[in-house]
């Protein structure tokens, strides 16, 4: 596997074990994950499953249609735009629930950031697909 | 890569762009956008690409062929148009509509078992089942197929709460044991099913161990049961214990396919070939 898969891989696991963690949380103190569920949710859908198929994605699909990526520079830095994005989304989301500062601008940058690596995910599996 | 995997790897992507965009509306805080961006993430995104996966894998690993497209065409109809009927209805606050859509998205997910055993059942042959030369692969592999096939089980299952629910016919606590249930029961559990099966092959080294691997998912189809349960029944005690147990669940799925990881990591892995020839009828 290329190093792209292996940090989205590493890094989802690492989000699956910070979301997983919060859900175990929740079960111990259900009003903690009232206040949290935005956050559980970011890192077990965006953190966990959305990174898994980016790079599962990068390794399978060039195999399936058999092409090569064409633009592997783009891949890179969508794979770090990606983990970035949810870093910063579940910094805002954390923000939000304890009233911390620019939380809004955190939540904002995170989401926009992710929908540029959604966009750029998008645009080389579609150029595969060609 | 055949017409209809493709068809369902373009809905996975445009679900996950219109995902995207409804997770910058969320943190803008534009209100009635959530729940349709949980539902696009979950059904759309992640399911899109399970299904695009599972349709150009299976028949490899089965070493069959599909004897007929009929139900993949239509299930990728239901399930298309079902998605779109769900998020429109969700955004405009018409129940009904959402409701007509869940329906559609329920029939995709019964069309997705038909077709599969269709697979299984009446598929022609095609050489030999690919096991590679890897100890405990062939008991692993049943492991891993037991998984994928709770998962599909879980798939309509978790539709039927929700439209339940939409229809008001199940009490509200059953719309979160539902989205548990469809996260850890469909997605989680096709992950570790499909981990199962891929990572040896695509690694050459085997999982931890056959104890392990049934352990683990042993312990995960309890903890989804008991979650599922516990949120919908709002049994607190019965959730807390679920939400452990699939922490313990997880943590062994971490250790058990650790070995195959890090080998991925070490020496890149010999390029398996995944190819499918359509059928013409």
């Amino acid at each position: 596997m290329s190093p792209l898969t292996v940090r989205c891989i590493k890094a989802a696991f690492i989000y699956l074990a910070l979301g997983i963690g919060l859900g175990a949380s929740f079960a111990i103190d259900r009003a903690f994950g009232a206040g949290l569920r935005t956050l559980h949710a970011e890192f077990n859908l965006w953190g966990w499953s959305t990174l898994l198929i980016y790079g599962m994605g990068y390794h399978m699909l060039p195999r399936f249609t058999g092409q090569p990526l064409r633009w592997p520079r783009l891949a890179e830095v969508q794979s770090w735009l990606a983990i970035g994005g949810v870093a910063l989304t579940a910094l805002g989301w954390l923000g939000t629930r304890y009233g911390l500062p620019l939380a809004q601008v955190w939540l904002i940058g995170g989401a926009s950031v992710q929908l540029v690596a959604a966009s750029a995910f998008g645009l080389q599996i579609v150029r595969l697909l060609r | 890569m055949s017409r209809f995997a493709r068809a369902f790897l373009l809905t996975a992507l445009l679900s996950l762009l219109g995902a995207a965009l409804l997770h910058l509306l969320a943190a803008v805080q534009v209100p009635y956008t959530w729940a349709p961006l949980v539902h696009l993430t979950l059904f759309g995104w992640i399911t899109g690409m399970i299904m695009a996966v599972s349709y150009h894998t299976m028949p490899v690993f089965a070493a069959r062929v599909y004897p007929t497209t009929t139900p993949i065409w239509l299930h990728w109809a239901a399930f298309t148009g079902g998605l779109v009927l769900v998020v429109a209805g969700m955004l405009l606050r018409w129940p009904l509509l959402e409701g007509v859509g869940l329906a559609l998205q329920f029939a995709g997910a019964v069309l997705f078992i038909i077709a599969t055993v269709l697979l299984m059942v009446r598929g022609e042959r095609r050489g030999h089942h690919p096991v590679p030369p890897i100890a405990e692969q062939p008991q692993i592999d049943k492991v891993g197929t037991a998984a994928t096939k709770t998962a599909s089980v879980a798939l309509p299952t978790v539709l039927l709460l929700l439209i339940g629910v939409r229809f008001e016919w199940l009490h509200a606590n059953w719309l979160l044991a539902a989205e548990h249930g469809l996260a850890l029961g469909w997605v989680m559990m096709m992950i570790v099913g499909v981990a199962y099966h891929v990572l040896p092959r695509f690694s050459g080294r085997a999982l931890r161990g056959l104890r392990y691997a049934r352990m683990q998912l042993r312990a995960h189809i309890a903890a989804v049961l008991l979650i599922v349960l516990g949120l919908g029944l709002n049994f607190p005690r019965l959730f807390a214990f679920g939400a452990l147990l699939m922490a313990l669940s997880l943590a062994l799925f971490a250790w058990t396919v650790w070995p195959t990881l890090h080998a991925l990591r070490v020496r890149p892995p010999a390029t398996i070939r995944l190819t499918f020839r359509e059928p013409t009828r």
